[in-house]
């Protein structure tokens, strides 16, 4: 009995620090896009900005780890993850069933919508009508690219990345693309969105709006609680929301 | 000591167990319900606080983006800067669908519609509408806005004070919950408390004042309580045990002192290294001191008490007993009274204890008054004197009556033999006599006349021959002469012996006799003797019917027989209750017996004594008037086949005796002058020319001065006696092998072993009877003559 006593302080401080060294030493390898404005894409000079860069950096802070960041296209970023080459995926990931058998999600880092957008002109038409008549798009493996196989009458174009996305639409190969909200926003905002505004009120149904969550790799439960929470940590302390104003003219969360 | 319980309490550590656990069972259900209370407590708390902090953030993030909605409506609808409106609009539109948004009341009539707000507006800026109409229709949908703003706003200050009693109600409870398990526990102490004081203080409390009241020797202060466990209950009983043991203690010492009073002994303690003597109350009393003034004295003292005479021995024993050289220690010497007077004591002692060294330093003893012993001693002495004398004059008187009776047993002995040798001698003259006369030939009266002095003579001589040998079988003095015969030729002998006597009363004799045994080991006369006894009785009392003579083989070992003699007759008979008696000396079945058939009542007591000298018995089998059968029984041993000479009729050894008697020539040593006459006689009829000498110095000197071929030699004769003459005689020449034949009235079988030991070769007793002497006669002259032709 008093061996155990006498072993309990050294099973605490294991209990406590478990891998602690192992944690400072080893990067955490995190994928993320670099086509979705305001979330992450490059400037002018090529640098990658976004309210998820930013988000990951002060998640890493706050881990206190190192992060080696890699930039992958969304449709890569899933299985990616689940291979394991991977810890986290930042790419404005849903929650769906299907996805969930292939990687973790932490808790919410932002909530969105979905808006079809298209020419002004066509704002007064039904967006049924829209969709029975004029070509769409939306972003390649993306759950608006799955909703418009399933409302609109003629196949989606699919585009690889947010950019290609808004260039099928301004060079109007599609009329009418579906996108998050607040990539719609930041696009209708732009210069090149003038000619553009929302076709109806943004949509948040089957999926198209919910939850955005941070992708781990399956089988690192550790890892998801340090995650999460290191991002509660965020929320209440102020610094999600302040990202959040950075990049958009509300709360995104 | 008295018995405390009455059945087997359980012990302490049953109680304590017991308790404990009762205990721990019951602080941990409480523990474990106050636990889970608690437990469901801080998670309903939890809850609330995950609840409250999520709801609060997501309201206060809703406020917030509703703030934010009635700031892009203003820029919206105010902005100067197309650019700047139009922003605001589309930011405005995103906002509306928020799921940040969502969640609040209102939405779908006011948010949501919202959207539509913002595209008429959009629609009256691009238009440029009139700012009223603009205004107009933002103010609507901003009061609106506002006013949710501040429905939430309420509702999150009415949902934290929700929170906060609910928190400060769980904390009551947790208190209350707290509070009773401190009771619980509270009383639980006092449980235990009072267990503790009813198990264990209380009884310890009563075997402390127990033993206190035992120090101070006041016996039992007051009952003990009862014992709750097997603990105290052990100790209790050991402390009763202890209180048995100090009374029994004080008992023994009471009894020890009356003891010592009582045997008048009394205690030292002498320390070896100071000298000091301390000593029991007894031993001041012993010597008349009173015990206080006496209770220590010094060695200096006790030697001044001690008698001088036994001072030395008294130091030589301590010292001896000190250094070892004795096992112990223990003296008898005189103290002095307080009176004045010597008293013996007898003092032991031993070594109690020794120093590191070994060397000893203390004595423990006792001194016994012995004075009355030594008192008694010296009485018995002289009454030892006393005895020691008289035992001596018995004694001597008993050694004088012992050597008359010795005396008078030589004389009785001596008395018998010389009337043996006396009544023979005159009987022998009698029947020689009568055998002459009976040869000269008679007239039938005086025939008739000498046959009844013959039988008168014979008659006497069987009184005497019986007389003689009870006294001497009486006397131990039976001997057994073991040879081997023929069991048919006893029974042969007995039979013609009885054969003239059985025609005369027309009685047949018959003989029976075990087939396949013949010959035997055993004294043949005395068998002889012990079956004539029985069948001449058989024969006296016999008068028709027959008499059956009969051996039966009764058991067999290796290398002897028991056999079983018997007569039969069918004569008078004998009373069943005289038949005990026969065997005795001096016994007939009646006195008229006597009378009428005469006899000496000794036969049968004979045979009963021949039996039993061959490890046998007696008994008879008898029916008044019908017949007796006399039995008795005799171990004899297997014997080898014998071949004696034949008996041969009187006239036949004549005519051989005559036949040997050529030219041989007989010494007779005889003094008493008919006796030599008759053996004169009978020699001469035998042709025998036969020398007399009338004493054995005589027949000495003529052996010497002649050679015989045949002495004949008396026993008791003046000057030198038949025995002393034989010695002599063997030593003369050619006198070596000479057969010496005894003819004496000395008739014992002592007298015959004496006659063979001096050197004679037969014997012939006195009364002589011709058939007998003429057959020994035969015999010697034959073996004489067989020994003088040899080469």
């Amino acid at each position: 009995m008093f061996r155990l006593f006498a072993c309990l302080p050294a099973l605490l401080l294991l209990a406590l620090f478990p891998s602690g060294a192992n944690a400072q030493q080893q990067a955490l390898a995190v994928a993320i896009t670099d086509s979705a404005p305001p979330f992450a894409y490059r400037d002018e000079n090529g640098k990658l900005k976004g309210f998820n860069v930013d988000l990951v950096q002060a998640l890493c802070q706050r881990l206190q780890r190192e992060c080696r960041v890699e930039v992958l296209r969304f449709p890569e970023v899933i299985p990616a993850v689940n291979a394991g080459r991977f810890d986290l995926g930042v790419a404005n990931t849903l929650r769906t069933p299907e996805r969930e058998k292939l990687v973790r999600f932490t808790r919410v880092i932002w909530r969105s919508t979905s808006s079809l957008i298209g020419l002004r002109e066509l704002g007064g038409a039904q967006r049924a009508t829209l969709l029975a008549r004029e070509q769409t798009c939306a972003i390649s493996g993306s759950r608006q690219l799955g909703w418009l196989g399933e409302h609109a009458a003629r196949a989606p174009i699919p585009a690889a990345g947010n950019g290609e996305l808004l260039e099928q639409l301004t060079r109007e190969r599609c009329t009418l693309a579906l996108l998050p909200t607040q990539q719609a926003l930041s696009f209708l905002q732009g210069k090149e969105g003038q000619r553009f505004g929302y076709i109806g009120a943004p949509l948040d149904d089957n999926g198209l709006g919910g939850d955005v969550h941070i992708v781990l790799r399956p089988g690192n439960d550790g890892l998801k609680d340090e995650v999460d929470a290191a991002l509660e940590s965020l929320i209440r302390d102020g610094t999600h929301e302040r990202l959040s104003r950075r990049h958009f003219p509300y709360s995104i969360l | 000591m008295s018995e405390r319980k009455t059945g087997t309490p359980p012990s302490l550590r049953q109680v304590s167990t017991v308790v404990l656990a009762v205990l721990l069972i019951i602080l941990s259900a409480a523990g474990f319900l106050l636990t889970r209370q608690m437990l469901d407590l801080q998670a309903l708390a939890e809850t609330h606080r995950q609840q409250a902090a999520s709801s609060l953030s997501e309201k206060v993030r809703a406020v917030a983006n509703i703030e934010r909605l009635i700031l892009l409506g203003d820029q919206l609808s105010s902005a100067p800067g197309r650019d700047g409106w139009q922003a605001a609009g589309r930011a405005f539109q995103a906002l509306t669908y928020h799921p940040s948004l969502q969640e609040l009341n209102g939405r779908d009539a006011a948010i949501s519609n919202g959207f539509l707000v913002a595209e008429k507006l959009l629609a009256l800026r691009e238009n440029n509408a009139a700012e009223s109409a603009i205004m107009d229709l933002w103010e609507t949908q901003r009061e609106q806005l506002s006013r949710i703003a501040e429905e939430t706003s309420g509702s999150m200050i009415a949902h934290t004070t929700q929170l906060a009693d609910t928190a400060a109600r769980s904390a009551r409870q947790m208190l209350l919950l707290a509070l009773a398990f401190s009771v619980l526990l509270l009383l639980s102490l006092v449980v235990l408390l009072r267990i503790l004081k009813v198990q264990l203080i209380d009884p310890l409390q009563a075997v402390s004042r127990q033993l206190a009241a035992m120090r101070s020797g006041a016996g039992m202060a007051s009952k003990l309580p009862l014992a709750r466990n097997l603990e105290v209950s052990e100790v209790f009983n050991a402390l009763q045990a202890l209180q048995d043991t100090q009374a029994a203690l004080k008992d023994s010492e009471e009894r020890q002192r009356l003891a010592l009073a009582g045997a008048n002994q009394g205690l030292f303690d002498l320390d070896m290294l100071s000298g000091r003597v301390r000593v029991s109350p007894e031993y001041a009393e012993m010597l008349g001191y009173p015990p206080d003034e006496f209770t220590e004295l010094n060695f200096a003292r006790w030697e001044t008490l001690l008698h001088p005479d036994d001072l030395p021995a008294t130091l030589r024993t301590y010292e001896d007993y000190v250094a070892g050289r004795i096992p112990e220690y223990q003296i008898e010497f005189r103290m002095r009274t307080r009176d004045g007077q010597w008293k013996w004591l007898l003092s032991k002692a031993s070594i109690q204890s020794r120093d590191a060294t070994g060397k000893p330093v203390r004595m423990l003893g006792t001194h016994t008054d012995i004075s009355a012993l030594k008192a008694a001693e010296a009485e018995i002495r002289t009454l030892n004197g006393e005895l020691e004398a008289r035992v001596a004059q018995r004694t001597a008187e008993l050694e004088s009556a012992k050597r008359q009776a010795e005396l008078a047993t030589l004389a009785k002995s001596a008395f018998l033999a010389n009337m043996s040798h006396e009544i023979r001698t005159p009987l022998n003259a009698i029947a020689g006599m009568a055998h002459l006369i009976r040869r000269a030939g008679l007239e039938p009266l005086q025939q008739q006349r000498l046959d009844k002095l013959e039988a008168a003579g014979q008659h006497l001589l069987e009184i005497i021959n019986d007389v003689l040998d009870l006294s001497k079988i009486e006397a131990g003095k039976l001997q057994l002469e073991l040879r081997s015969f023929a069991l048919p030729t006893l029974f042969e002998n007995i039979c013609s012996m009885l054969q003239t006597r059985a025609e005369l009363k027309h009685l047949p004799l018959r003989r029976e006799l075990p087939a396949g045994i013949h010959w035997l080991i055993g004294d043949t006369t005395r068998l002889q003797q012990a079956l004539l006894n029985y069948a001449v009785n058989a024969l006296k009392f016999t008068e028709t019917g027959c008499i059956t003579l009969r051996a039966l083989v009764v058991s067999e070992r290796e290398d002897s027989l028991l056999l079983r003699f018997e007569v039969s007759d069918s004569g008078i008979g004998i009373a069943p209750e005289a038949l005990g008696r026969l065997f005795s000396a001096f016994e007939q079945a009646d006195n008229s017996t006597t009378r009428k058939y005469g006899g000496t009542g000794l036969g049968l007591a004979i045979t009963r004594k021949i039996a039993e000298a061959m490890d046998g018995e007696v008994g008879a089998i008898s029916t008044p008037g019908q017949g007796s059968t006399f039995w008795f029984t005799a171990w004899l041993k297997r014997g080898d086949p014998q071949y004696p000479l034949d008996r041969e009729s009187v006239d036949s050894m004549e005519a051989d005796l005559t036949r040997l008697a050529v030219g041989r020539r007989v010494l007779l040593a005889e003094d008493e002058p008919i006796n030599r006459e008759i053996a004169q006689m009978l020699l001469a009829d035998a042709g025998l020319a036969a020398d007399a000498a009338e004493d054995g110095r005589q027949a000495l000197a003529m052996a010497a001065a002649q050679h015989y071929d045949l002495i004949l030699m008396d026993i008791q004769m003046p000057n030198l006696d038949g025995l002393e003459a034989t010695r002599q005689i063997r030593r003369l020449p050619g006198y070596a092998s000479t057969p010496i034949i005894a003819m004496t009235a000395n008739a014992f079988a002592e007298d015959k072993e004496r006659c063979f030991a001096a050197g004679m070769d037969e014997f012939i007793a006195k009364p002589i009877i011709p058939e007998d002497f003429y057959g020994q006669l035969l015999l010697s002259l034959s073996s004489s003559a067989a020994t003088a032709a040899a080469p």
